[in-house]
């Protein structure tokens, strides 16, 4: 994990009401589930409570008094007692784990939903990482807010008022006298976590770049072998090996002293009970029997005490984490539909630019990466764009599906302004293929059939069969059955591609757009490939982005884009005539240059 | 990760688990004693606290009004905790200090292991198995001792000094008192084996919820562009309710059976009241000591709810000690043998004569990779390996550097077989440019510098200079200290091409070897690349590897390689005379296939 992404799951905010705004709604279905288990934890401090009172009498009544028989009725109530609190505490945790596995399972299956409608841009600008964190981790920890933190704190508070109560009735010097200790152990709890967390923090900082030393040196092990820097990697990784270990050790002296801290305020208060009871029995403040007692209240409240002051930390961090999670749930699309939008009808394919001006950040200052891009493309026509890496032939064709809005201009397709029809109307009828050559999880199969799932395994196996991948995903090692997404890469570059081919023909789309890839395939695939393009171009309105020019050749358009803007158009042999940027292309391409 | 549940701790393997500790003998003693000496001292609290309340109770019951003198006692009390709070201190710090030594020597083995491991044992492994086996297993096998071994001491130690001390105090008391501990803690362990399994089912129907989001979002384009949002919202809350479900089954097993055995061991109280009531009415035992029982068996009862994990503990430390072990255990691939000699002299004064003898490889014995290669490179010559994806290309040039060894025959440097060149030496002589270009996340000068950490600048200067690639870099902000590689600037395919370049030319190699790497680029930025690697390679030994037949027609030798044997060789003009596989392959790429002819009139 970088250092950034640890930052960010540390990162710590005071609970703001607004968040708890946004997530109540998701707690309320269960709301009574949840004040039941508050009434329970109540009811179950109040029958803890009473087993230093069922002690105190056993002593005062009974046993200073010599009547076994009250001991044995008492012992009974005790356990009557934990029998009582048991069935509590059974029908408590399953009611808690249930509300708190189904609030949280609500977020999830919601944000799901939510990113579903989420724009292009924002998968351009959020990291994969840190989207999966938020419903990952970040509602995991959201359990932390709405569950855990108020019982904890119903259990603090009806502590303190239960067994406060039971003390003055004892002595009102005797709960004094315990009260005044417990700032003291708050006090030592809170520094625990005020020095802990950042000699925590330092820990996984020294921990995530040990890793990523390591990750690196073991993905780029070829490197270091053949440049021979063995032995300088070492040093520099025992160099963040002792890093390591100071900041462990730290850690390590935080923890020592601040949790013996804690714990020597409760011998401190039990030796001030003890103390105080040498003058206070004489004087009938308080009976033998309350010294047991009090001493197990001790316990009772400086606990609790100590576990608010200790998880505080963490309820800052689950509250910021919350916040993230509202974050998201709060981002709206930037591409939304009209009001009024209607859906588009079946698309015939006259595409046309007119004026296009785009960029993907609204900096006004920032240069247009298209920049008046006009064109008219007809059914049926295939347009390959062309130019170097960086032109904005990429960004012309993600306009077409409404992937990005362009801030000037206009795109229409068959007439209709495609930002006054239904995103999805549109999508569904344009494929893409795209240079990453996406597999999801599941069989070949299951993948030609991604865009459309009603269709039978007999019509994708004529759509491979007419595209002419067929063969080529017979030979794979369980043929339409393989796992396309299996380690080892069983699937290569050039057949990925021809299954992607295969699903957009399935798909049956009426435009269709291709990135072409550029990575290395060898001659023959290139040709399998290029033949399955072709097919899969027949009879709709196509672009390609082109890097090679042998792809080319024979589109009906050909747009040159430099610097956003189309300087050059015609076909082929056109350009060539022309003998400007295609033809120096195409000469350095034929390898004359 | 399947089989890490599988893994039984063997006698031999706790062996070498403890022999590890071995070099920390001293600190491993010191850090037992004060872990002993403190579970001791967990003890002493209670116990003066018992005298205390004896003593008020003996005092007044005989009758005393005035108030006695108590400071003995309390002063006693704040002394057992701060003794207490004493060894606690120095346990965490010891413990600590024991396991992080042990861990970190652990990881610094790790780390030059898998340095030293030659590429074919990286070929079986993934980075992720890697990282994992050096924090997570190493983190599993430090809690094993830490969690295990102390713990395990702890709750001995403990146990027994309170069984002793109760058992001094009225031995049928104790009896009394503990008689619910076994079967409670009996109980306790089974339930936790027992969920053990459910605990895992749930878990694993979590990843495939995450599996599934991480899916959705790397494929957000695709699920968009074929409009399956609602398919994958179907999917996606089918998974998760079925890992709540899932969850309730094991909570509802887990809660049911944890309550029950606390429920079995609070039975300790009212038990050793009625046998305590009893005592102290006869007058064998104080009051104190009903309350010393009290809280010991508190202590006892919260230690015993780590027992639950003790298994889990077990079985993931034996596991992890395994997968450690192995990394550690493997033979490193490629060793200078002793008495490796420095890199022979050119005969001809530059580069390296190389010499390829009958040479046959396979990454696995029984697959040949490469059959009988035989071929000569002057010294100063260029040769390009050409040939279909699959054909052994790549194979046969990470031969050169000694990546791999050849199964068969032999390869000559300079007339001298390279198993008896310095590994170190070797490499070193042999400029490698990868076709991936991988670059480290530090600046562009820490880049080119790799291979001769100390190089002036005005070296690395010259060698980008020589790579083209000094321009573009004076024109990023920050220049030769711009951060590249994973977590810094993105650099195009070309710039970290010349990088790359700059990097191994800065090694001033006698043999300069290219793997394509021209095939991510454009055709303006590969015809650059050519270019300059024609420069680069002046005055010494080329290997270059190409997709492309334009870059590889001025090489002096061409070499086609067809399912890892050599089916021709020759110039350029040679090899297209004989009208071949090369042939073939130029006409490929240069003159329309038949196959686009029917869109012609498109």
């Amino acid at each position: 994990m970088p250092d950034q992404d640890l930052e960010e799951h540390f990162a710590r905010a005071h609970p703001s009401l607004s968040t708890f705004r946004r997530i109540f709604p998701f707690v309320r279905p269960y709301w009574r589930q949840l004040v039941i288990c508050m009434v329970i934890e109540v009811a179950f401090v109040g029958l803890w409570a009473l087993d230093p009172h069922f002690i105190k009498i056993a002593v005062d009544e009974f046993i200073l008094q010599g009547v076994f028989k009250g001991a044995v009725y008492v012992a009974g109530l005790m356990a009557l007692n934990s029998v009582l609190r048991a069935a509590m505490s059974a029908v408590q945790q399953l009611s808690l784990w249930r509300t708190g596995e189904n609030t949280l399972n609500d977020v999830r299956k919601h944000l799901f939903a939510h990113i579903q409608h989420l724009s292009m841009n924002f998968f351009d600008r959020e990291k994969q990482g840190h989207i999966i964190a938020r419903v990952d981790r970040d509602v995991e920890f959201l359990g932390q807010l709405i569950i855990e933190a108020p019982i904890l704190i119903v259990h603090t508070l009806s502590s303190m008022v239960v067994v406060g109560f039971i003390l003055i009735t004892y002595d009102w010097r005797l709960c004094v006298l315990v009260a005044a200790l417990a700032p003291a152990v708050g006090a030592a709890a809170w520094a625990s976590s005020k020095w802990g967390l950042p000699a925590y923090r330092s820990v996984r900082r020294s921990m995530s770049r040990m890793t990523a030393n390591l990750v690196e040196n073991v993905s780029g092990v070829h490197v270091v072998q053949a440049f021979g820097r063995e032995e300088q990697n070492l040093s520099t990784y025992q160099t963040l090996l002792s890093e390591y270990k100071a900041n462990t050790m730290v850690g390590a002296m935080v923890r020592g002293i601040t949790f013996p801290g804690m714990m020597f305020v409760f011998g401190l208060a039990n030796a001030a009970v003890i103390a105080y009871a040498a003058y206070g029995v004489p004087r009938g403040y308080v009976t033998i029997g309350e010294i047991p007692a009090t001493i197990m209240y001790i316990g009772m409240i400086y606990g609790p005490i100590m576990m608010i002051a200790q998880m505080y930390d963490q309820f800052l961090a689950a509250s910021a984490a919350a916040e993230r999670v509202v974050q998201l749930m709060d981002s709206k699309p930037s591409i939304t539909d009209k009001p009024g939008a209607r859906d588009i009808p079946t698309i015939k394919g006259h595409i046309a630019f007119e004026h296009v001006h785009f960029k993907y950040d609204s900096d006004p200052h920032s240069p247009w990466i298209l920049e008046d891009v006009s064109f008219d493309a007809k059914p049926g026509d295939i347009v390959a764009l062309v130019g170097p890496t960086g032109s904005g032939k990429s960004s012309i064709v993600n306009l077409i599906p409404r992937f990005y809005e362009p801030q000037r201009g206009r795109i229409t397709v068959d007439g209709h302004d495609i930002y006054q029809v239904k995103q999805k109307s549109l999508q569904d009828q344009i494929g893409v293929v795209l240079q990453e050559n996406f597999l999801f999880t599941g069989t070949v199969m299951d993948n030609l059939k991604f865009g459309r799932p009603e269709t039978t395994d007999e019509e994708a196996v004529a759509a491979a069969k007419a595209l002419g991948s067929h063969h080529t995903i017979e030979r794979l090692a369980q043929g339409y059955q393989t796992d396309a997404r299996e380690r080892g890469a069983a699937i290569s570059h050039g057949e990925r591609q021809l299954i992607c081919f295969t699903r957009a023909l399935i798909a049956d789309p009426r435009i269709l757009i291709l990135d072409e890839a550029t990575s290395s395939v060898d001659t023959d695939t290139e040709i399998a490939i290029q033949r399955a393009l072709w097919k899969l171009m027949e009879g709709r309105t196509a672009f390609v982005v082109a890097h090679r020019l042998s792809t080319v050749r024979h589109a009906s358009k050909i747009f040159v884009i430099q610097d956003g803007k189309i300087v050059e158009s015609g076909t082929h042999h056109q350009l060539l005539a022309l003998n400007r940027s295609y033809a120096g292309m195409f000469e350095e391409f034929m390898g004359h240059g | 990760m399947s089989e890490r549940a599988k893994a039984k701790v063997s006698p031999k393997l706790f062996r070498r688990l403890l022999a590890e500790y071995g070099s920390e003998r001293f600190f491993t003693v010191v850090a037992t004693v004060i872990a002993l000496a403190t579970s001791f001292a967990g003890l002493l609290p209670a116990f003066f606290l018992r005298n205390a309340v004896n003593y008020l109770q003996d005092l007044f019951s005989a009758g005393q009004q005035a108030p006695p003198v108590i400071w003995p006692f309390a002063a006693a009390v704040l002394l057992a905790a701060a003794i207490q709070n004493l060894f606690y201190y120095a346990q965490t710090r010891t413990r600590t200090e024991l396991s992080v030594r042990v861990t970190n020597k652990l990881r610094e083995r790790i780390y030059a292991a898998v340095q030293r491991h030659s590429l074919t044992y990286h070929k079986k492994t993934t980075t992720g198995d890697l990282i994992a086996r050096s924090t997570r297993d190493v983190r599993s096998v430090a809690r094993f001792v830490s969690f295990a071994v102390f713990s395990t001491a702890d709750l001995v130690v403990f146990l027994g000094g309170a069984i002793i001390i109760l058992l001094w105090v009225d031995p049928v008391f104790a009896l009394v008192a503990l008689s619910p501990v076994p079967l409670a803690t009996y109980l306790t362990a089974r339930f936790g084996t027992r969920s053990r399994p459910m605990w895992k089912d749930a878990s694993k129907s979590y990843g495939e919820v995450t599996a599934a989001l991480q899916e959705n979002i790397a494929g957000a384009r695709v699920i968009r562009a074929f409009g399956q949002d609602q398919a994958q919202n179907r999917e996606f809350a089918g998974r998760a309710d079925n890992y709540v479900s899932k969850m309730m089954r094991v909570v509802e097993f887990w809660v049911v059976r944890v309550v029950g055995s606390n429920l079995i061991f609070s039975t300790v109280m009212p038990v050793s009241l009625v046998y305590g009531a009893y005592a102290a009415i006869q007058g064998s035992i104080g009051i104190g000591d009903i309350m010393l029982c009290f809280a010991y068996m508190r202590n006892v009862q919260q230690r015993l709810r780590h027992i639950v994990h003790y298994v889990e503990v077990f079985q993931s430390a034996a596991a992890g000690a395994e997968r450690v072990f192995e990394i550690l255990d493997e033979e490193p691939g490629i060793q200078s043998r002793p008495g490796a000699t420095a890199m022979p002299p050119s005969p001809e004064g530059i580069g390296a004569l190389v010499e390829f003898k009958g040479v046959s490889f396979g990454y696995e014995p029984e697959k040949p990779v490469l059959g009988d290669i035989t071929f000569t490179a002057q010294p100063g010559q260029t040769i390009a390996i050409v040939g279909h994806t699959g054909s052994g290309k790549s194979t046969l040039i990470s031969l050169i550097p000694r990546f791999y060894d050849a199964t068969a025959g032999a390869i000559l440097i300079n007339g001298v077989d390279l198993r008896d060149i310095s590994v170190r030496e070797l490499r070193r002589s042999v400029g490698f440019i990868f076709q991936d270009t991988f670059l480290f996340s530090t600046s562009i000068r820490e880049n080119i510098a790799y291979g001769r950490p100390g190089a002036d600048f005005e070296a690395i200067q010259a060698a980008a200079q020589a790579a083209r690639g000094h321009d573009f870099i004076m024109k990023l902000e920050h220049g030769y200290d711009t951060a590249v590689g994973e977590r810094g600037m993105t650099l195009s395919g070309g710039q970290a091409q010349r990088i790359a370049i700059a990097r191994a030319v800065l090694l001033d190699p006698k043999i300069l070897v290219m793997d394509d790497a021209t095939a991510s680029v454009d055709s303006e930025t590969e015809r650059q690349i050519r270019q300059t690697m024609q420069q680069v390679s002046k005055g010494r030994t080329n290997f270059v590897i190409a997709h492309r037949i334009s870059s590889v027609a001025h090489a002096d030798h061409i070499l086609v390689l067809e399912d890892g044997r050599i089916a021709e060789e020759g110039t350029h003009f040679e090899l297209i005379a004989r009208g071949g596989v090369y042939r073939r392959m130029y006409s490929q790429q240069f003159e329309d296939g038949p196959q686009l002819q029917e869109n012609d009139d498109a």
